[in-house]
């Protein structure tokens, strides 16, 4: 069991309800694949660095997910197909690297 | 060393400040890709990731420092290449 930070960029001009169908397919991606969503944080539409599909904006959601296989494939596959999810990265937490005394 | 003795080098003196890795003393976050306000410190106004002789760090930050600004730039957090304003 590993802790991976899930990060994606949706389209910026969707609406309320159609950011609530994104989420909840992608919990659903998520239990589907046996992992479990630890945390969750929403930025919303926040100004990028670079365009992406012509968007200088993107609504930016952060999952901290718990699961064992290779979520790269189990996770990312499936919402890489989805048309709003412009940008999925998915990163592994490394505790031994943290610097930051508490 | 034995810059003691040496006559200087002709050119402009450059007064070398010893820098403290922030890091190091566990003030800043390193793995944190979202933290936009400390990756600026590490990246030219261009979008370049500062050498180390520039960000004082050592060199297994520097590496791992690294690797989290390429992580925020996959987010369009940070860019990869910014055009340089003058002023």
């Amino acid at each position: 069991m590993q802790t991976y930070d899930l990060n994606l960029i949706l389209n910026p001009s969707l609406s309320s309800e159609q950011v609530i169908v994104e989420k909840e397919y992608v919990t659903n991606a998520i239990k589907n694949a046996g992992g479990e969503v630890v945390g969750m944080d929403e930025l919303g539409n926040r100004r990028m660095a670079y365009p992406i599909l012509k968007d200088r904006e993107g609504y930016y959601l952060f999952y901290r997910v718990q699961m064992g296989g290779n979520p790269e494939k189990d996770i990312g596959g499936s919402l890489r197909l989805r048309d709003h999810i412009r940008r999925v990265l998915i990163v592994r937490d490394r505790p031994e690297w943290k610097t930051k005394k508490a | 060393m034995n810059d003691t003795k040496k006559p200087r080098a002709k050119g402009p003196k450059r007064p070398r400040k010893p820098k403290v890795d922030p890091f190091a003393i566990g003030e800043l976050e390193i793995t944190d890709y979202r933290d936009v306000k400390m990756l600026r410190r590490f990246i030219s106004d261009t979008g370049k990731i500062l050498p180390r002789r520039r960000t004082g760090l050592s060199a297994k930050n520097q590496r791992r420092l690294s690797q989290t600004i390429k992580i925020a730039r996959q987010l369009a957090l940070v860019p990869y290449t910014d055009k340089l304003v003058r002023k």
